[in-house]
């Protein structure tokens, strides 16, 4: 029998600008059993507020909006994390992206890093969300009636973060999040020294793999997993009401394709894909956890099929959905690194 | 249909300051979700026209430490708003966001989207403070001459408003350079609404020019008839009609039952916001040093200031070359009042004509004079309480306010339209940069 290692994400892009539309997706992902619901900044509306907005109106699914980190100010962005935990009840994560391009720089006055810099420039992000997400110890509201203290100054700390092009100094603003520390998801390429480490807490959590076909993936997410837990990136057109998938995704625009893996074909080879990824990844020492996210073609079609005809048959495959994100992917308690300094 | 000028609400979810009662057993939490739920169904259910958050980009200090007497610890202002948008239908969520470290790109493209997700209810309180301590902890900084806070703060300003014509923006600035290429979809009320709290000559005109309401400190009904008649005539200069901004003060309402029972809630309410130890901790800004051995019982401290430079982290703006002279004026003025420390810090930290406060229908007719003379469009409500600071407001002053008929009936529509709020399309454009106000021959 295989080990229930596998979380499915599902992204709402396709809802729009409609939040009613965006709520009713999430609601439907909810109680289908998918693990999180996944929002990027291509879609209209913005990534943290769909997700937060989605959050009010769901009970335990997850929430991952997909936030550039190299365009993008660390301590707005970790503040907008944690909240989306405290509104969400630990429930956040972050799929971080490293989008290296023109335009996303020249809207903030700035150009493009060296690409060799890319790994330092997101490990200094990560280094500053991860410490602000500490600086409050989790019983920093005292409350203490005595001393008329509602905060208890020794248990919030400067974050004193020098990155290679900028600094934080911290605490945060907001509170420690209710995980603690929410689970990073990022691309596998960051991966490297001196950029992000590959282990928890000091650097992401999920290294998020492409491959140029379903089958070159099969064969990274092996590579990948015997290091630390991996996330899939497919994008997925299924056969529905008789119009093959392979016909849809060749009408669509070339302007809307990805650079993401496409898979295309019916429910069931989804479902014999999605197995062979379990037996690749699968090891029995460990109880790391593995995600796959979909991006569905069409939401309005694939993704029914996916709640009808794929998930039904994975069921023995999927981690239970746990009551915070971070432990539906079997990640440690987050201890507080000051705290454990103190 | 009322012909009256109506009044209308606001509520501010403060999270950090020194005013929400934190000690009582019925203050919640200021950072739970529920907590914020809580007070904009409330509003709502009262038909406020907006729901405010702040903004703290750090947590304030206090001689040189992190201050630790007042509530703290507030979520993201667009975040939470996001997620209220799905448990309100139709109060306005205010985000205070400031123009020096946020980039005009990703400001326009966030509240943009707020205003979206909330299908035309999204507003910007625009702040212009700038300080390179708060820069501290940010990519761009934050120190700016004190003498650019508002020219920054224009051509940021502009910058959005033109993102929010719609794109694509190509501005080449004094202090900023974006080239943004996106497109949004239109708002059902435009763009979203705007709101300063800027007061001094050079923030008034900055208003006049630039936003749709102003969230002003000037509470008195002759204090804020001479504002109005000031924003009146700025607005004009500015190619505007009168009356074309907007005027809601921010207020305290502490009221009750009878004038009795206000009166005792009023005494309670203010002890349960300066205990001794904010009372030593405010004269200590003054002070430059640690008071702990005042006994905040007693008179004011018969030793002078040790600095002449106060802290200009706890917010509040105070000119250190004259601190001497200040202390030696406390110490004559609480002396001849016969107050010791506590008492005296509460007769300044409130500011009487702040606060309306008395029975339900005593504070209806103050409320109905501001209406007749049109001194304000509203009021901003800061709660003392959280979450339930504005039951009795909502339970108890707004039907009286609809019985004299200077209140809303129920909710006009997007957030401009329940601010009756109209867009001046050439306005519109002045405000851009994009046309010059025409000079009037003299």
């Amino acid at each position: 029998m295989s080990q229930q290692t596998l979380l499915l994400a599902l992204n709402l892009d396709g809802a729009g600008s409609d939040p009613h539309q965006t709520a009713d997706e999430a609601l439907r992902a909810e109680s289908a059993g998918f693990h999180a619901v996944s929002f990027t900044s291509d879609g209209l509306l913005d990534p943290v507020q769909r997700a937060s907005y989605a959050a009010a109106q769901t009970r335990n699914i997850g929430l991952l909006p997909v936030i550039d980190a190299l365009f993008t100010e660390p301590f707005h962005t970790a503040t907008q994390l944690a909240s989306l935990d405290i509104i969400s009840g630990g429930r956040a994560g972050w799929f971080l992206a490293a989008r290296n391009e023109e335009q996303l720089a020249a809207a903030v006055g700035r150009t493009p890093l060296q690409e060799d810099q890319l790994g330092i420039e997101a490990a200094d992000v990560v280094a500053v969300h991860r410490r602000l997400w500490d600086s409050w110890e989790a019983d920093a509201v005292i409350r203490d009636h005595a001393t008329g203290r509602y905060l208890d100054a020794r248990k919030l700390h400067y974050v004193e973060v020098a990155g290679q092009n900028f600094s934080v100094k911290g605490p945060a603003i907001t509170p420690r999040p209710p995980q603690g520390q929410l689970p990073i998801i990022a691309p596998a390429g960051l991966f490297t020294t001196p950029g992000l480490r590959h282990c928890r807490l000091d650097g992401a959590d999920v290294a998020a793999i492409n491959a140029a076909d379903p089958q070159t993936l099969l064969s990274k997410a092996e590579k990948f997993s015997a290091t630390g837990a991996v996330a899939i990136e497919l994008d997925v057109y299924l056969d529905a009401a008789g119009e093959p998938a392979q016909h849809r995704r060749d009408a669509q625009p070339q302007a809307q394709r990805t650079e993401r893996t496409e898979f295309i074909g019916s429910a069931q080879e989804l479902v014999d894909f999605i197995r062979a990824v379990a037996n690749a990844t699968e090891n029995p020492a460990d109880q790391r956890r593995h995600l796959i996210h979909l991006y569905p073609g069409d939401l309005q079609i694939d993704g029914p099929e996916l709640v009808n005809e794929v998930l039904p048959q994975l069921k023995d495959l999927l981690a239970p959905v746990q009551d915070s994100l971070r432990e539906s992917f079997a990640l440690p308690v987050a201890h507080n690194r000051f705290k454990e300094a103190a | 249909m009322s012909t009256q000028h109506q009044l209308r609400f606001g509520v501010f979810f403060q999270g950090v300051n020194s005013s929400t009662i934190w000690r009582s057993e019925a203050s919640g939490s200021q950072t739970d979700f529920s907590s914020f739920r809580r007070l904009a169904q409330t509003a709502e259910r009262g038909l406020f026209s907006a729901f405010f958050l702040g903004e703290g980009l750090r947590l304030r200090e206090h001689l040189g430490r992190i201050h630790e007497l007042d509530v703290a610890g507030r979520p993201d202002a667009q975040t939470m708003l996001a997620a209220l948008a799905a448990v309100t239908s139709n109060i306005g969520l205010v985000a205070t966001q400031n123009t020096t470290y946020n980039d005009p790109a990703d400001l326009a493209r966030r509240l943009a989207s707020l205003d979206l997700i909330s299908q035309g209810r999204a507003a910007w309180n625009v702040v212009t403070t700038h300080n390179a301590w708060t820069g501290e902890n940010f990519r761009r900084g934050g120190y700016l001459e004190h003498s650019q806070r508002y020219t920054h703060a224009e051509e940021f300003v502009q910058t959005v408003r033109r993102i929010w014509a719609g794109g694509p923006v190509h501005h080449r600035g004094e202090h900023y350079t974006v080239d943004y290429t996106g497109t949004l979809p239109a708002s059902t009320q435009q763009r979203p609404v705007l709101f300063q709290a800027g007061d001094s000559a050079e923030g008034r005109d900055f208003a006049a020019r630039q936003t749709d309401v102003i969230f002003s400190a000037h509470v008195g009904l002759q204090d804020a008839l001479d504002f109005r008649q000031d924003i009146n005539q700025r607005s004009v200069n500015a190619g505007r009609s009168p009356y074309a901004v907007k005027i809601m003060p921010s207020a305290e309402f502490i009221i009750d039952q009878t004038p009795e029972a206000a009166a005792e809630k009023h005494r309670w309410v203010r002890e349960q916001q300066i205990g001794p130890q904010q009372a030593l901790a405010y004269l200590e800004q003054f002070w430059g040093t640690r008071l702990e051995d005042v006994d905040p019982y007693g008179p004011l401290p018969d030793f002078d200031p040790v600095v002449q430079r106060s802290s200009v982290t706890r917010g509040s703006g105070f000119q250190g070359a004259k601190t001497l002279e200040l202390a030696a004026s406390w110490r004559a003025e609480a002396r001849a009042k016969g107050q010791n420390i506590i008492q005296f810090v509460r007769g300044r930290s409130h500011r009487p004509e702040h606060t309306f406060t008395g029975s339900y229908d005593q504070v209806a007719e103050r409320l109905a004079d501001y209406a007749r003379q049109r001194a304000v469009d509203g009021f901003n409500i800061s709660p003392w309480l959280i979450p339930t600071g504005i039951d009795d407001i909502v339970n108890h002053l707004v039907p009286r306010l609809q019985e004299r008929g200077i209140y809303p009936q129920s909710y006009a529509g997007t957030l401009r339209e329940n601010l009756g709020l109209t867009i001046d399309h050439d306005h519109e454009l002045h405000a851009q940069g994009l046309l010059p106000v025409e000079q009037e021959a003299s």
